[in-house]
């Protein structure tokens, strides 16, 4: 019997990957776990071993051919099977169609009657599954199937929303597992609760935060470098725009959209602050979701705003205050949750001057915002007061170095503090 | 002599008959086996022998047995589901009929169709369907053909009274009197379509009136009178045969039990039922075949006990006989050799 | 107030309480009057309210829905039945071109309120022309509607909704139903609303739709496979024509996953028409493909037992389609 090969998931969201090299030629003998063919995908390249000792029969997909995951690219022959008996069907297997199991009497048409090589094909998505994967935007690499033959089922899908939904913030977490931290502080525990002590059992959120934090500092060499902002010139446009953007679109506008806009002008220049690391690859990402970290009572979640760079400053301050509330009254979807590329913390609203956030792991840089303050500052030899906001950027030395991440900083500086440079085209996307 | 010795009656001359000694005697037994076999059958039906359920003739044998015994091989009958004689006739053997109404694979129609639906090419008989009137216009096709054909052939077709109510019927007389089609039409008129009684079936009494409507001639008869239908229909196959068209025959008779074995048939009176009983069409031709010496008690009783062995026999083969497999329900529906057969065959081999 | 009644008597009662509620029903078929029906269904009728209301019909069906069709329109509200629905084909001209098409010829100036009784069915040993139902002939015919109840219940009630129903109704009556369930029904008149589907046993995992005979087999697969843990909803069709969507497709949204049981040969059966229905509207909830389960597309249903159980739809058989989809 013809043992199958095929395209394995290949890591998270991962749908298909491009066969880029057979490592073995059709005839060629292979030991069992012998690399047999390479798949290149936009997150990782990977060898496929195979699975048993054998010939390799048939190759079914050519190099260079996009395949999905799950499907059939060869059939290796056991030891003293004919090459030639190998049989592929093109057509996708579903029960009651026409070939194969044929019984007698009155026979259902069943896929397990006759072992099929067709109906053992690639996971089979059924249309209730594909939608409950796109509604919450899930990773079916991650979902186990427990239906015939391994295919996810509808109540497999469920089963996992409802597991992702009872702890979101583990979501966070459940991004691509990277290295372990390397140092975990030992703690002793010292006993039952003194006189006057109580032990109170962490929540889940907290025990997920935890987790989150610690993974992130042992695993990212974290500097923090800081910059001066004059905001001078954004609080008065701003001043005047908030005015209409609440009587007309009924929106409030902070400084956050401006600070956001600016990130990903200077995420689009300096593009390795909009990446992450993966081993010893690094992810280049050319789209821009902005995480905002949002404090509630329950603890910290980072909300994330999608596409920055397509929407208008206007958008992208409705999504914020939704976002914002959704996650006060604990309505988040995964899919606002997941997926920032670089993320904004602001401590200035509880009245902090600066701070050293830790990064949104697996990103490699966090940008923290603090209080704007009228402060006495010297500007062409003379003392003046202005708006001035100290902006605190952590950054991921493993990937970037100071001089990239200062330069980075003082770009968003710039532009925060030249905004007729840029917030014409913010404004004019409004509609 | 003893003084009240009855002086037998002088035998009647067998010149006088409408037929020859020895076709009288073949019709007679006919007649006889007829009654003999539907009475066994109805015994056999009540001790569960039987499936589905069982037509009796019982009372009506003259109008299917006697026109079936004149006609000749290479004719076609269009019976319904009471024309049992029409198979005796024919020759049909009793053990297919026995195996078809226990839904035995061996049946004529391999456990296909309901019971008493006898028939089959062999014996030119068109294989019954359970609607009425319907093989009146097929025969109509099949009059038709041997027109084309140039045959010498006729096609004798049977309906009740309640038949002739029908839609088809009347199409089917139109066809065959436009055509002059080589047709004989009997209408059985035994008075009760099931429980519906011949006053609320027709606003005629005399069907045979019917006829004439259609262009043809029509003529009422007593069905249970062996020699006149012998008679009567004889003539009308022959003016059939001479290409003059189609002749109605409405037989007069009575059925002696309900429509099906499971029907007690209380809509009628025990009167009615009695006065026709006495007008049963068997011992009136016994008693005709005795006065012109064709016959004995002796014949009578040694073709009785043939019968009757003959049956059993058939019953004993008939029991032995194996059921159709279940698979073959999905046999027979298609011409086999044809793409369309092969296909259906495909298709319909498995199934939820 | 409350009886216990078999299938057939709610339908006799249906009758008989719609004739002394309206003068304007009467009935007429072959051996309905003298006889009460050759399954005694009008058993009592013609005495209670005479010939000219229950007339037994010469041997015609072509008469006997032709001129009902006649009387409805002349304001009659006549109830005519079709001893076998096997024997409904010499009426088909009238049913086709006369009663479904009279409203729409005239552009709504005819109406035609007959409700024409129909036995049919088969696992009754009847063979060929005994067994029969059709019922997709009719759904597929517009300007008529189908009734096919499966429960005393829902007999009578929907039979009384049929015979004050405007509309031309063919209305199904499985004869193996008619003794063979009895239930409790409530005194006193009520109707069921045409149109309207009703789960009769609900459940989440594997909706089966079905109706008549299948109906009852539905359930009774659905009692066994819930002792297995899989609760399946079965869905009583009810009227075949028109479908009660909505009810099909919440169920459909709830479980994924659908078994459609009919008593038809398979090819052109209604099951194919409610296949559809589902994948072009509830395409996104399905987890598994539709199982039709039928006969197969031989002349309904052949005589002999080994065949005739070969051929109609079982609990088994059922049960086999529901675990399918379930293990699919």
């Amino acid at each position: 019997m013809a043992i199958q090969i095929v395209v394995p998931q290949l890591g998270e969201s991962v749908v298909e990957g491009t066969i880029s090299k057979w490592l073995k030629k059709e005839g060629e003998k292979v030991d069992k776990d012998e690399p047999i063919v390479e798949i290149a995908t936009d997150k990782i390249n990977i060898e496929i071993p195979s699975p048993k000792a054998g010939t390799l029969g048939k190759i079914i997909v050519k190099e260079g051919t996009v395949v999905p995951v799950g499907e059939l690219i060869a059939l290796l022959a056991e030891p003293g099977e004919a090459l030639d008996s190998l049989k592929v069907s093109t057509a996708p297997a579903q029960t009651g169609a026409k070939t194969g199991a044929v019984q007698t009497a009155p026979s259902v048409p069943s896929s397990s009657a006759v072992a099929t090589e067709e109906e053992t094909d690639h996971k089979r998505l059924s249309p209730a599954v594909r939608r409950l994967i796109k509604e919450n935007n899930l990773d079916v690499s991650r979902i186990k199937g427990t239906g015939s033959e391994g295919r996810i089922t509808r109540d497999d899908v469920l089963a996992y929303i409802e597991q992702m939904k009872s702890a979101p913030a583990a979501a966070k977490v459940q991004a691509p597992p990277g290295p372990a931290p390397k140092v975990v502080p030992a703690y002793t525990p010292s006993g039952p609760a003194g006189p006057k002590e109580e032990i109170i059992p962490m929540t889940q959120v907290r025990k997920i935060i935890s987790e989150h934090m610690t993974r992130s500092v042992y695993t990212a060499p974290h500097v923090t470098t800081w910059d001066e902002i004059d905001f001078t010139k954004l609080v008065e446009i701003r001043e005047k725009l908030k005015v209409t953007a609440q009587e007309k679109y009924n929106v409030k506008l902070t400084y956050m959209p401006f600070i956001a806009k600016a990130s990903v002008m200077a995420l689009k220049e300096y593009p390795l602050v909009n990446a992450s690391l993966e081993g010893e690859n690094i992810r280049l990402k050319r789209y821009y979701h902005i995480g905002m970290a949002v404090g509630r009572d329950s603890g910290l979640i980072v909300v994330v705003v999608k596409e920055c760079d397509k929407k208008s400053l206007l958008q992208i301050a409705a999504d914020m205050t939704q976002l914002g509330d959704k996650a006060k009254t604990d309505k988040l979807t995964l899919d606002e949750i997941q997926g920032s590329t670089f993320t904004l913390t602001n401590a200035g609203m509880y009245g902090a001057l600066a701070s050293t956030p830790i990064i949104n792991y697996p990103e490699v840089a966090i940008l923290g915002i603090h209080m704007i303050q009228k402060r006495p500052v010297v500007i062409e030899n003379q003392i003046v007061i202005r708006d001035m906001m100290t902006a605190c950027l952590s950054f991921d030395h493993r990937l970037i170095d100071g001089h990239y991440a200062v330069q980075f900083l003082h770009r968003i500086r710039h532009l925060i503090e030249h905004p007729e440079e840029w917030l014409w085209n913010a404004v004019l996307d409004v509609v | 002599m003893p003084v009240n010795a009855k002086v037998a009656a002088k035998p009647k001359p067998q010149e006088s008959m409408p037929f020859p000694a020895e076709e009288a005697k073949r019709l007679y037994y006919v007649l006889l086996k007829c009654r003999l076999v539907d009475e066994a059958n109805r015994k056999l039906f009540r001790q569960g022998k039987f499936l589905g359920t069982y037509y009796s003739a019982v009372g009506q044998e003259a109008t299917t047995v006697v026109p079936t015994f004149l006609t000749k091989p290479g004719d076609v009958i269009a019976p319904q589901h009471r024309e049992i004689g029409c198979s005796i006739a024919k020759g049909v053997p009793l053990n297919l009929m026995l195996a078809h109404n226990m839904g035995r694979k061996a049946g004529f129609d391999k456990g296909k169709n309901h019971p008493c639906h006898y028939g089959g090419s062999k014996w030119g008989i068109i294989t019954p369907a359970s609607t009425m009137a319907a093989q009146t216009v097929v025969g109509t096709g099949c009059a038709l053909a041997f027109k084309m054909q140039k045959k010498n052939n006729i096609v004798v077709a049977f309906t009740g009274e309640g038949g002739t109510s029908q839609a088809g019927w009347h199409e089917a007389c139109n066809l065959a009197g436009v055509h002059k089609l080589p047709m004989v039409f009997v209408c059985q008129n035994n008075l009760w379509a099931e429980s519906v009684p011949a006053s609320l079936q027709a606003g005629i009494t005399d069907y045979s009136e019917r006829a004439k409507a259609y262009g043809f001639p029509g003529i009422s008869i007593d069905g249970n009178d062996v020699v006149a239908v012998y008679a009567t229909t004889k003539e009308a196959i022959a003016r059939a045969r001479r290409g003059e068209g189609p002749t109605l025959i409405e037989m007069k008779t009575y059925r002696w039990y309900g429509h099906s074995e499971i029907d007690p048939a209380d809509y009628r009176t025990k009167e009615e039922v009695e006065e026709w009983k006495r007008k049963d069409p068997i011992p009136r031709f016994e008693k005709y075949l005795m006065e012109h010496e064709v016959i004995t008690l002796a014949d009578k009783e040694e073709l009785s006990a043939r019968i009757l062995k003959e049956h059993e026999e058939a019953l004993d083969w008939a029991e032995k006989s194996p059921m159709p497999a279940p698979e073959e329900a999905v046999e027979d529906v298609y011409v086999p050799g044809t793409r369309v057969e092969e296909m259906h065959r495909e298709q319909n081999r498995n199934f939820y | 107030m409350s009886r216990t009644v078999t299938f057939i008597d709610a339908i006799t009662e249906a009758m008989r309480e719609e004739m002394e509620r309206d003068s304007t029903v009467f009935l007429i078929g072959e051996d309905i009057g003298i006889y009460g029906g050759v399954f005694k269904a009008t058993r009592g009728l013609q005495k209670q309210f005479g010939v000219d209301r229950v007339i037994d019909s010469p041997l015609s069906e072509n008469v006997i829905v032709g001129s009902s069709i006649g009387a409805a329109l002349q304001g009659m509200r006549p109830v005519p039945e079709i001893q076998f629905s096997d024997f409904i084909t010499p009426a088909m001209d009238q049913i086709v071109q006369q009663a479904a098409k009279l409203r729409y010829r005239s552009g709504g100036d005819f109406k035609v309120p007959i409700t024409i009784r129909v036995c049919c069915g088969g696992e009754v040993g009847g063979g060929l022309y005994h067994s029969q139902i059709n019922e997709a002939w009719f759904a597929h015919t517009p300007g008529l509607v189908v009734v096919a109840p499966s429960t005393p219940y829902d007999a009578k009630g929907l039979l009384k909704a049929s015979i004050r129903d405007d509309n031309p109704v063919i209305f199904f009556e499985h004869k193996k139903l008619y003794r063979s369930i009895k239930a409790e029904i409530p005194d006193g008149d009520y109707t069921i609303p045409l149109g309207q589907a009703d789960i009769k046993r609900p459940g989440k995992q594997v909706t089966i739709i079905a109706y008549m005979l299948m109906l009852q087999k539905s359930l009774k697969a659905a009692e066994e496979l819930a002792k297995e843990g899989i609760e399946c909803e079965v869905i009583d069709l009810r009227t075949i024509y028109p479908i009660d969507k909505e009810t099909i497709l919440e169920s459909v949204k709830k479980t994924g996953k659908v078994v459609i049981v009919v008593e038809a040969p398979k090819t052109a059966s209604m099951a194919g028409e409610l296949s559809a229905i589902i994948t072009e509207e509830a395409f996104d909830y399905l987890d598994a493909p539709i199982i039709r389960v039928c006969g197969p597309d031989t002349p309904p249903i052949p005589f002999s037992p080994p065949m005739e159980h070969y051929w109609l739809p079982s609990p088994e058989r059922i049960i086999k389609a529901v675990k399918h989809v379930v293990d699919y």
